[in-house]
């Protein structure tokens, strides 16, 4: 089956996202899984790019909100749009290891919007913009991982300390 | 570039390969006819798509009514109280009012004033038309304004009541038509419904060509912008057949329905759509239907021709597989295994087609005749179709399977493959709100006049009910059958159907999955086409079992 | 025709279904390292099929699923040992050629169906009878 107009659109609109330095070359679509498109840094701080074998998977980085435990570390995840996208929501997980009360430590996210809170008239990019943003904002009382959440809520700048530590050691490589 | 629209738009001659240049019309304006409307001899028709048809000016906070017509907020007729109704229960539907086009273009005459939102996408476009042609253009009008008396423009109107036609006419101080024409209808001078518009054209041909050149520039920039505010915000393409719910966000229709399978919220604004299926029946939006088809009437025929080619794919209406088993219940589950090999393979086929929906239809024990010349087949004529929740095959082929009911069908017509059935089928929905607000209003009504043959005895007759109090005495026997601890209301039962629903419209098929009674007596609750008739077979029913000795 | 479910997000997929227990009852399987990333290691657990010689053990075997899975199948070696012949007596391995559906894998077969599958290859009737080292014995 083709793939639906929408997400053809949806990947034309995140590849033509303005990037922070005017003079990287825009030929990275299709440039899969090679990391080095997904340092380079957007405006918005996120981007993605398909899988040439598979245009329904994409590479994703976020770069960790400024004044967050994440400043300054560039995350990976993983994105697939399923069959009854957009009618379901996009799966999406971390790949680089984060210390956050609503991410597991496979990285499963635990985000409304990705779950009964979806709606078709989200996109990736505004999944992704609420990502980061629960990045900047950890809610501990809807934890995915109870340990780190407990963490947070009994010591909440050790629980910070350790989100830097992490990210230097995982996402600044 | 938001204007060319690359994927639906058939493969152009050549010379248009530029859309943007040869629309442009600097070059040779023959061209580009037909990749355009007519719009230099007619702009009053581009004005009349945004005009109110009450108050013939252009569209100010443009509300959707249920009919799909639209009218300013301001020209919303007095809204009276409503009586007699009890559901749907929700903020804005104790009002109503009767409707300037009853009677008309199928509107029923009285809707509600909660389903007649702010219409989002038309107050966008209503914005576009304000910018590009309330407002002189810099370059062109500032190069020798046109002579003081303005160019004429005569026009005539049918008057209502006197029966007669009255000659009027216009000067426009504005160089192009468009623009000019649009102004004075915002002043309220050009009524929506004027004919025979007549233009006096210019004797200069030099001032003529400046004329129609800036009524082409308005046209193409007003056009190019409006292309971007059109998009579907669930399929992202040019909006087909736009429905608008009432909370006034408009898509295309078959992507509503595709939405109201997943959920009854609004994509946009997450309120309840409440057009309980009735998708294919309920009215499209008249004035954005008309703004598409104007100015881009191309896109849509090709996006139909490509939808159409779509739907051949895996249309299920001309070819449902059917399992011939057990009565189903839209929102319920339904518990298989699946052991017969013909079983077998349409299951696996339904699943790996990658959609997993099929049709559960019951025995016709008793052989009863079908309608539509079906005769007496092996299956009742009205199922379920299921979608596949959980799929468990066993090693040994056979397989467990967990189905929720999606919506209706009636058979059509049937045939045999590979040992089953399959069949060309009607979806089967619900009347829309607004009928079952009137059926209430209607039944309530008449039966609260005394009937003189009746002995006041005991039971109310359903007929005389509001559907709130419906809902209510069925549940209310739900509730003492539970304290009873009916073998029927077990905890188990109540995990798998869930707990006693609350949404009226659910509640009767909560019931007939879990009643005890003969899947024949539970048959007829398939077929009925409101919420308050499939409450009254639940309290007919639960009226019988209180009856009867447990 | 359907869309094409990347490696991670299909074992994700059969992880949940895993936690949930929604599987067949007589296997079960779950990451072996609950912070491996690329989640390529898993325990899974077989219950000797009834009427044969396995009947109420429990064997527990390594499931290991590369970076081509689910277009290549998993490898599997069992940690208890059991005698069948699709299993090399010395390490434990399954022969992938023995097995039906690991030598003609397909891309929507999982873990499950592999394990289900060894569980009625002990049944199969040449099998069920073949004599067993001690239970809790391991390769």
């Amino acid at each position: 089956m083709a793939l639906p107009k929408r997400i053809i659109k949806e990947t034309e609109r995140l590849m033509a996202e303005p990037y922070d330095y005017p003079h990287v070359p825009l030929t990275v679509f299709g440039a899969s899984s090679d990391s080095l498109s997904l340092c380079i840094s957007r405006v918005s701080g996120i981007n993605a790019v398909p899988h040439e074998d598979n245009l329904r998977y994409f590479d994703v980085s976020i770069h960790g909100p400024a004044q967050s435990p994440y400043e300054g570390g560039i995350f990976r995840l993983e994105l697939f749009l399923p069959d009854d996208y957009p009618m379901t929501p996009p799966k999406i997980r971390f790949l680089t290891k984060i210390y956050h009360p609503n991410i597991d430590r496979l990285g499963r996210i635990c985000l409304d919007v990705l779950k009964n809170n979806w709606s078709p008239a989200l996109q990736i990019r505004t999944i992704l913009l609420s990502i980061q943003a629960l990045l900047g904002a950890p809610n501990p009382d809807d934890p995915l991982a109870n340990d780190v959440a407990q963490r947070w809520k009994d010591d909440e700048p050790a629980a910070i300390q350790t989100a830097k530590e992490w990210t230097r050691t995982h996402a600044m490589t | 570039m938001e204007n060319v629209d690359a994927y639906s738009s058939p493969a152009p001659p050549s010379a248009e390969a530029d859309p943007v240049l040869t629309d442009s019309g600097s070059s040779d304006a023959s061209s580009s006819e037909e990749h355009m409307p007519h719009h230099f001899d007619v702009p009053h028709l581009v004005v009349r798509l945004v005009q109110c048809q009450h108050c013939s000016r252009p569209l100010h906070s443009p509300l959707r009514l249920p009919c799909g017509n639209t009218v300013c907020r301001s020209c919303l007729p007095p809204a009276r109280p409503r009586t007699g109704i009890t559901y749907p229960v929700a903020e804005g539907r104790e009002e109503g009012f009767t409707c300037y086009w009853e009677g008309t273009n199928n509107c029923v005459g009285e809707h509600c004033v909660g389903d007649c939102g702010v219409d989002v996408v038309l107050c966008n476009v209503l914005d576009l038309f304000q910018e590009e042609l309330a407002f002189p253009m810099p370059d062109a009008e500032a190069q020798g304004q046109p002579d003081s008396a303005g160019r004429l423009v005569r026009w005539k109107v049918d008057q209502t009541g006197a029966k007669s036609v009255e000659a009027q006419n216009a000067r426009l101080s504005q160089r192009g038509w468009i623009s000019g024409l649009y102004l004075l209808a915002w002043e309220g001078r050009f009524p929506c419904n004027a004919m025979e518009v007549v233009y006096e054209r210019s004797t200069e041909s030099a001032e003529e060509q400046a004329c129609q050149q800036h009524d082409r520039i308005r046209f193409q920039k007003l056009r190019d912008r409006l292309r971007a505010e059109l998009d579907c915000q669930v399929c992202y393409s040019l909006i087909l057949d736009p429905l608008t719910t009432p909370c006034g966000h408009t898509f295309c229709r078959k992507c509503v329905a595709r939405v109201l399978d997943h959920t009854d919220l609004c994509p946009i604004c997450r309120r309840k759509v409440g057009m309980p299926a009735t998708i294919q029946s309920e009215p499209l939006n008249r004035t954005i239907s008309k703004i598409i088809e104007y100015f881009f009437a191309d896109q849509v025929a090709s996006r139909r021709e490509a939808d159409a080619e779509d739907e051949l794919g895996g249309d299920h209406e001309t070819n449902l597989p059917l399992f011939v088993c057990t009565l189903s219940f839209p929102t319920m589950p339904t518990f298989l295994h699946i052991f017969e090999p013909r079983y077998r393979l349409m299951i696996r086929r339904v699943v790996d087609s990658g959609d997993g929906k099929f049709g559960m239809v019951m025995y016709n024990r008793r052989g009863r005749e079908q309608a539509d010349g079906l005769g007496s087949t092996a299956f009742m004529q009205y199922g379920t179709l299921l979608m596949v929740q959980r799929y468990e095959l066993l090693p040994d082929g056979r397989s467990l399977v967990i189905a929720t009911g999606v919506s209706r069908f009636k058979v059509l017509e049937a045939s045999e493959l590979d040992g089953y059935h399959v069949a060309r089928t009607e979806r089967v929905d619900d009347i829309s709100l607004a009928e079952e607000e009137r059926l209430e209003a209607m039944e309530t009504a008449a039966s609260a006049m005394p009937d003189p043959t009746q002995s006041a005895t005991a039971e109310h007759p359903l007929d005389s009910m509001s559907t709130q109090d419906l809902l209510d005495l069925s549940r209310d026997f739900i509730r003492r059958q539970r304290q009873t601890g009916a073998p029927w209301l077990h905890p188990r039962v109540m995990l798998a159907y869930g707990p006693v629903p609350i949404d009226a419209a659910r509640f009767p098929w909560w019931l007939a999955s879990i009643l005890p009674i003969a899947e024949e007596e539970k048959y007829p609750i398939l077929s009925a086409m409101s919420v308050r008739e499939r409450l009254k077979i639940s309290a007919r029913w639960t009226r019988e079992l209180e009856a009867r000795d447990w | 025709m359907s869309a094409k479910v990347p490696r991670n997000f299909r074992l994700l997929e059969e992880l949940e279904k895993g936690e949930k227990g929604l599987g067949a009852e007589a296997c079960s399987y779950g990451l072996a390292d609950g912070e491996d990333m690329m989640m390529s290691n898993w325990n899974g657990t077989i219950l000797g099929p009834p009427h044969s010689v396995h009947e109420n053990r429990i064997y527990s075997v390594n499931i290991h699923c590369g970076p081509d899975y689910p277009d290549n199948p998993p490898t599997i070696q069992f940690v208890s040992r059991v005698n069948i012949p699709c299993v090399d007596q010395r390490t434990g391995k399954v022969d992938p050629t023995k097995v039906p559906c690991l030598a003609q894998w397909k891309r929507d077969y999982t873990m499950e169906t592999v394990l289900i599958e060894l569980r009625r290859y002990m049944a199969l009737p040449q099998h069920k009878k073949i004599p067993q080292p001690p239970e809790g014995s391991t390769f």
